[in-house]
């Protein structure tokens, strides 16, 4: 990991409001060509670093570093880097999104060309030249993505980019942050507080909570963590009481109406769930289905991280 | 410096693209364009209102002759005959001769009534002149009819032009014209010394006197064009507001519609950002300032001719009458007037940098300029002085210059002093506010 390259750089990062401190010594790095889940429950402070590193709050403690740029040093350097959504992407209202996007492309002193591109890329090229008074919020969001690319910048910001997008709007923003990430090698950072979404779409994962970062995992250690303890099955069958008395009613075996749910351990797992069904053909009790239940491995793993430092209480 | 003038034309953009801004634009060229025809229409109504039948006054003279003789035929006074004489001689439209009559009726000199007598049927202005040198101590009256003698300049219609110049110097001297030819402001040291340069020059048209407030404007003579261009800088009153409602919502507008997340997301440094929409800001105070200039000249041309156009400004200036181009004094008058739109801009932009609110920003910066001025003076009227030290006791100019000012001894040095630290605090607070401030 150490060869790749540091695109941001947070290291020491104190942030107060008012009495309350928000932010305890925040240090992480996320690296060109991936895709980076910033993750965290509500108020965790997910937003309040993305802020920090925007430049939209005053950076009081810490030292932040966009492409080797310190952020208050070389302010326009590392700025010229950044493309990023923060909250809702709120756009001039009375304004088309072409008119909007060609403001930030001033700015920037981009070709105005770059526009029809970053559209492109988004899918917004046939509602370009609405007013932003008629976009929903699907729409904005795409547009503010847009904004965000325009300028091809080394890193993406993205603060729950998936806010108000329908699920095809989700697929196809994953689809393009995958591209950015692992084709064009931005560094794209995701916040959200939706697991489920994070798995699909990030390379490695950053975990917060009540300010402190509990620590940064890539997806292979999520899915080896949640592999050391049980893997759940799901067998539909037409008899499940019979079906667990079948398998010896252990522990591990719950019948609920016409469904079994299975608890293996994971580490035998698919030879266990093999000889189950044999088992249960031979006793001729008629299976209809059988699926993994795997989808929550990242929310397990997060609530559990998550878990133990409000368990220990051992915040700094 | 590049990014810095594509911020401000991301600006302009943005003013130019809000539905407020241009309605606000249109009525505000909608004023300039009918400026001259409204100022037009409201003489041609109040000369109508105010034209005495026959258009001209002499029938007050012939009232006044026919009663007194009248009175006379059946009055008892020895005199009578004599007097009778005397209104008989009177031509019946001379001003100076009906000052004569005057004199003469309530006189109980024979000699004297036979005397006017003779100026009256001789039409002898030079008699009526010594006649009233005789015993006078009124400085402009003894200076008038010396100078009427020794120039040679009678009563009549063909020295109008030198008449009105002599009976305004005249009444300067003895400190009858208070307030000036027409509110002008001008003092009467100032009347005196213009009047005799003019008359001494034979420069019978000056625009110095044709200055001043719009509410101090005489509809009941007829304009000329620099009485009523002179008048355009009041206009000013309107950027005013405009320039409320566009500073005020210039930055606080960002912040209530969320933008100034994408805004600050970028390159350009806070600090750059803010120079940029104040100078936004200001320079379109400017060109509304030049817009106005601009409409207005040919329209008041078009209404009112260009007579005069060429007339000069004659300015005393340390005891001496210079003169000048009129369109000196025009600018003089618009850049005094235009502090007021620097102050007023200032204000709502400092107060928008520091609110989230555009609503609240526009409404503070309104309530900021009408309050203000009515604290002033109340703080006048009760002799506070320190008073004048409020950036709202300074910021009229116009009326400082004029010596109008509510504050005894102010001058617009000290006027100009006072404003320049008020805009210096202004900005830094400003500055203050938006550079290091949350979002």
């Amino acid at each position: 990991m150490g060869k790749r390259e540091v695109v941001l750089s947070i290291s020491g990062l104190n942030t107060t409001l008012g009495k309350k401190q928000i932010l305890h010594n925040i240090n992480m790095e996320c690296y060109a060509g991936e895709v980076f889940g910033f993750l965290g429950p509500n108020g965790a402070g997910k937003t309040t670093t993305i802020k920090t590193v925007v430049g939209l709050l005053l950076l009081d403690e810490g030292e932040i570093k966009i492409c080797g740029y310190d952020i208050l040093k070389d302010h326009e350097k590392a700025m010229a880097n950044v493309g990023g959504i923060v909250e809702n992407p709120e756009m001039y209202k009375y304004m088309t999104g072409r008119e909007n996007l060609k403001q930030y492309a001033r700015i920037r002193g981009l070709d105005f060309s770059e526009i029809d591109k970053a559209v492109e890329i988004v899918k917004l090229t046939n509602r370009i030249n609405d007013k932003i008074s008629k976009y929903s919020l699907g729409m904005r969001q795409r547009l503010g993505v847009a904004q965000a690319l325009m300028h091809k910048p080394k890193l993406l910001i993205l603060d729950e980019p998936t806010n108000g997008l329908d699920p095809q709007g989700i697929k196809e923003l994953r689809d393009i942050l995958k591209q950015l990430a692992h084709e064009d090698g931005v560094c794209v950072v995701v916040s959200s507080h939706l697991m489920s979404e994070m798995e699909l779409m990030c390379d490695r994962v950053g975990i917060i909570s009540e300010g402190s970062m509990i620590g940064t995992y890539t997806m292979e250690e999520i899915v080896s963590q949640s592999k050391g303890r049980f893997a759940e099955y799901i067998i539909e069958t037409d008899d499940a009481e019979a079906a667990k008395a079948v398998l010896g009613g252990g522990d591990g075996l719950i019948a609920q109406g016409e469904m079994l749910y299975l608890n293996l351990n994971s580490a035998t797992a698919k030879e266990d769930i093999a000889q189950t069904i044999k088992l249960l053909t031979q006793k001729n009790i008629n299976i209809y289905s059988v699926h993994p239940k795997d989808s929550k491995k990242l929310e397990d793993v997060f609530i559990e991280l998550t878990g133990k430092t409000e368990g220990g209480g051992q915040i700094a | 410096m590049h990014s810095f003038f594509e911020i401000v034309k991301n600006e302009y953009i943005k003013i130019y693209k809000k539905t407020s801004t241009r309605i606000m634009l249109v009525i505000f060229l909608a004023v300039c364009l009918c400026y001259a025809p409204v100022v037009k229409l409201i003489n041609h109504l109040i000369k109508q209102e105010f034209a005495l039948p026959g258009g001209d006054d002499y029938s007050f003279y012939e009232d006044w002759s026919n009663n007194t003789k009248k009175e006379l035929e059946h009055s008892e006074d020895k005199l009578a005959p004599y007097k009778l004489e005397l209104c008989e001689a009177f031509d019946g439209k001379s001003d100076w001769q009906f000052t004569m009559m005057t004199d003469g009726i309530s006189s109980d000199d024979k000699q004297e009534i036979q005397r006017l007598t003779m100026i009256c049927k001789l039409n002898d202005w030079r008699g009526y002149c010594k006649y009233k040198l005789e015993d006078n101590h009124a400085p402009g009256q003894i200076w008038e009819y010396t100078y009427r003698l020794e120039h040679n300049i009678g009563f009549g219609e063909e020295f109008e032009k030198q008449n009105q110049i002599i009976a305004s110097v005249s009444e300067a001297m003895d400190g009858l014209s208070e307030t000036g030819i027409g509110g002008s402001g001008l003092s009467a040291e100032e009347i005196e010394a213009i009047g005799k340069y003019q008359l001494e020059n034979e420069i019978y048209d000056n625009t110095s006197t044709k200055g001043g407030s719009l509410l101090n404007m005489d509809p009941t003579v007829d304009m000329d064009f620099w009485q009523v261009y002179l008048k355009t800088p009041f206009i000013v009153t309107l950027i005013g507001v405009i320039m409320v409602v566009v500073a005020g919502s210039t930055v606080a507008g960002e912040f209530s519609q969320g933008t100034i997340k994408f805004l600050l997301i970028g390159p350009a440094k806070r600090g750059k950002i803010l120079m940029a929409k104040y100078f936004t800001v200001m320079s379109l105070g400017a060109l509304l300032i030049i817009t106005l200039m601009l409409v207005t000249l040919p329209m008041v041309g078009i209404f009112f001719g260009f007579d005069g156009f060429t007339a000069p400004y004659l300015e005393l200036k340390d005891g001496e009458v210079v003169s000048r181009s009129s369109f000196i004094y025009l600018f003089k008058t618009y850049m005094l007037a235009s502090v007021e739109i620097i102050v007023t801009t200032t204000l709502s932009f400092m107060i928008s940098s520091l609110l989230r609110s555009t609503a609240l920003a526009i409404v503070a910066g309104f309530i900021v300029r009408s309050i203000g001025p009515t604290i002033v003076q109340v703080m006048a009227m009760l002799h506070v002085d320190w008073g004048r030290y409020l950036i709202f006791a300074n910021t009229d100019l116009l009326s400082i210059a004029n010596g109008e000012s509510s504050f005894q001894q102010h001058t617009v040095g000290f006027a100009l002093a006072v404003i320049a630290v008020h805009l210096v605090v202004f900005l830094l607070t400003a500055w203050d506010g938006f550079t290091r401030r949350s979002v």
